[in-house]
């Protein structure tokens, strides 16, 4: 048990020489470039960005900016957004994208899920079977098009000539359907194909023949035997999935025009909107690094090799 | 692993589609000089994107996207149009300029008095906001008698939010228009927007602002997977070298490796890909004055960033290689006989590693070609005016409503062509590691 402890205090080490870097490489990468958040602002006088410098503190030395973001940081005050939304703290705005974009990642994983287990079960029952061609076929055809294609697609087909759902926001059903739906079917391809894998490697298996010459039906073996061995596979890509998926949801959320995290960060990015920024990409980062650890210390626990 | 035989004919297919969208990509000038004659981008006014109710505006204000109230009030002589007398110079359109001079007054006016509110949120007074809309806009605010106070939580002070949303209203973000009122409009018919042929000219018709879609096409094509391409070289460099190093070393140096591949694989890189973009489109924008100059720094750049983020699983696979053969005889001999591990990976684990780490190199390229799409698309990677996969696509999403085939022409192509690179890299690599043959 004690190992467990200390590869967990390890890691939370690690994790958190990990945020410190994101934060300081974000910080001064953003800094050191020339122009502010103000100076390419529309009908901005060069006196009235220095006011607006002044106010927000943009006028102090960089180090001086550094050590009041991080102290911020260190209090939880995320520091005002500048021009974004001029004035709003940003955790504010953060606590009103957030739960949009963990709602719609969470959706599209389900989504990947049911999908990827289904289809890659179906494919990896008869390898080079017409099912298994045809759904490996689709499902490379669902890779190479990438979330901008099905996306558009999708946007053109259900919304502008069908008129079956709306476009913006993230409120209704509606105006979840599409953006979840794309999200998801990209990673049903990645899921899908690490469950045939899996269901490849259990089902060709002689353990299957032997539960099978016990009198248990072929469907209940495969139901209650095969699938869940196969899905060990997929649990250990879940992580880096939910990494996938929430950087994934930046050409959702914009071609979708969901209020999420995804959207802020990149008009932030455009608008030089350093605090909401530096926020959007630790809000990520933390969301990571949880997940990461997370992940790895529920792996510690229930892999015994991993125990001692 | 009997599967490459069985899909043969689609890998050959695939090899041909991959071999002409090349053939494409490299023969672009020809194509441009003697097939499509129009560069990628030359403006044809003639043929532009002029949805009706804008007729005659100059390229910069070309669509409007607003509400139908809205042009209504932008339209001061109440003809039907937002118009331009003078389409060459650009400079006589009073009825656009009146609505980017609100913005800007109302963006102005806003943050210099913004400060005088509050501490924490900024914001300016009701009346002064309609003082501003009236000096602007004259009699013809009075034609928003229908629209939404601005003060949307009534708490007496108009906060950048509800700014923002009340003067959208207004406004043309950034002079915008966009297609309105198609089926009343005198102006050009439908017919004639992008996508549809004219016949002899173009082949594929234009893009939104007069361009050949068809060179564009091409020539995008070729900026994209140039990116690709090199993108690629630069992950194989990393990721082969310190993998190869890595794996021939071995002991603590490769546990701390691999952990730290761990560690950099779970970060979320394409933040950083987007800052690497916005710091150098700004430190560009200072230094250089020539715009082609700027979105070629750029695109180096851009590469550089994304191959440098992507080399991590190459860097697991190239060590995983060297791992294998540092015990092997020839490894052996080779320290035996006193080589430096230097002259041992440069000279002999490289060679002997190359076609693996090939096979598995082909399947980055279509990666990257998705990735550097991804960022064209959000307007972080290769700049304007040079076309590449990911602009085409984002200009095919911002008209898709009226000119359906610059999206799906833009689709058709990316989507060829990373399939096709897929297909043929996964037949490459399976042969590999299925065959054994050589």
């Amino acid at each position: 048990m004690s190992r467990i402890v200390r590869l967990a205090a390890i890691r939370l080490t690690v994790a958190a020489v990990v945020l410190l870097g994101v934060f300081t490489l974000t910080f001064f990468m953003m800094r050191l470039a020339p122009g502010g958040p103000f100076t390419t602002m529309k009908g901005v006088s060069p006196e009235l960005a220095a006011n607006l410098d002044k106010r927000f503190g943009l006028d102090q030395t960089v180090a001086a900016q550094f050590t009041t973001l991080l102290g911020g940081y260190l209090t939880g005050d995320l520091g005002p957004s500048m021009s974004f939304s001029p004035g709003e703290p940003v955790a504010d705005i953060l606590a009103r994208s957030l739960p949009v974009s963990l709602e719609l990642g969470f959706w599209a994983l389900l989504l990947a899920i049911v999908l990827g287990v289904v289809f890659g079960t179906l494919s990896g029952l008869k390898p080079s079977g017409p099912a298994d061609l045809g759904i490996s076929f689709v499902m490379l055809g669902l890779v190479s098009a990438s979330i901008i294609v099905i996306g558009a697609l999708l946007r053109k087909l259900f919304i502008v000539d069908l008129g079956w759902f709306s476009l913006g926001g993230f409120d209704s059903f509606s105006n979840k359907v599409l953006p979840s739906l794309t999200l998801g079917l990209a990673y049903t391809a990645i899921l899908g194909r690490l469950v045939r894998g899996g269901v490849v490697a259990q089902a060709g298996d002689r353990t299957l023949r032997s539960i099978m010459a016990r009198g248990v039906s072929r469907r209940t073996a495969i139901v209650g035997y095969v699938i869940p061995r196969a899905l060990i596979p997929m649990l250990s890509y879940l992580g880096p999935a939910v990494a996938g998926i929430l950087t994934g949801s930046f050409v959702v959320e914009t071609l979708f025009e969901v209020p999420g995290v995804s959207a802020c960060f990149i008009q932030g990015a455009a608008a030089r909107d350093y605090p909401l920024v530096s926020g959007a990409i630790m809000t990520y980062t933390a969301v990571l690094v949880l997940t990461n650890f997370t992940f790895e210390t529920l792996h510690t626990l229930l892999d015994p090799r991993e125990r001692n | 692993m009997n599967r490459p035989e069985r899909h043969n004919w689609l890998v050959h297919a695939c090899v041909i589609v991959l071999g002409s969208l090349l053939l494409a990509a490299v023969g672009a000038d020809v194509v441009s000089r003697w097939m499509t004659r129009f560069t990628f981008d030359e403006v044809n006014p003639a043929a532009a994107l002029m949805p009706p109710g804008t007729l005659g505006l100059p390229q910069e204000h070309r669509t409007y996207d607003g509400d139908p109230e809205v042009f209504d009030v932008l339209d001061l002589n109440g003809s039907g149009r937002l118009e331009c007398r003078n389409l060459e110079s650009g400079l006589d359109c009073p009825e656009l300029k009146a609505a980017s001079r609100l913005f800007d007054a109302l963006q102005a006016a806003w943050l210099s008095s913004a400060d005088t509110i509050d501490e924490r949120r900024l914001g300016v007074s009701l009346e002064e906001w309609y003082r501003l809309a009236r000096v602007n806009l004259g009699d013809s605010l009075d034609r928003f008698s229908r629209m939404p106070s601005p003060d949307a939580n009534s708490d007496g002070l108009v906060d950048y939010n509800e700014f923002v949303a009340s003067t959208t209203f207004l406004l043309l973000n950034e002079g915008d228009v966009k297609a309105h009122q198609i089926d009343s409009d005198p102006g050009l018919s439908r017919r004639e927007f992008p996508g549809a042929p004219l016949p002899g000219r173009h082949l594929l018709g234009t893009d939104a602002l007069g361009r050949d879609l068809l060179t564009r096409e091409i020539y995008g094509l070729r900026v994209s997977l140039l990116v690709a391409l090199c993108a690629t070289a630069v992950s194989f460099f990393f990721g082969a070298f310190l993998g190869l190093a890595s794996g021939f070393v071995g002991g603590r140096p490769d546990r701390v490796f691999l952990r730290v591949l761990e560690v950099l694989q779970a970060l979320p890189f394409i933040f950083v890909v987007i800052l690497v973009a916005v710091f150098t489109r700004d430190v560009l924008e200072v230094r250089w004055q020539s715009a082609n100059a700027q979105a070629l720094v750029q695109s180096i750049v851009l590469f550089c960033a994304l191959g440098a983020v992507q080399w991590f699983s190459l860097a697991r696979y190239a060590r995983g290689l060297s791992f294998n053969l540092r015990n092997s005889d020839f490894c052996m001999a080779l320290v035996g006989m006193g080589y430096s591990p230097a002259q041992i990976i440069f000279k002999h684990l490289l060679p002997n590693s190359m076609v693996p780490l090939l096979a598995y190199t082909v399947l980055l390229v279509p990666t990257l070609v998705l990735e550097e799409a991804f960022l064209s698309f959000l307007g972080f990677g290769v700049q304007p005016p040079y076309p590449s996969l990911g602009i085409l696509l984002n200009e095919g999403v911002a008209v898709m409503e009226i000119a359906p085939g610059v999206l799906g022409i833009s689709a058709a192509i990316i989507f060829l062509l990373a399939w096709s690179l897929n297909i043929v890299g996964e037949h490459l690599s399976a042969k590999r590691s299925g065959g054994g043959g050589k």
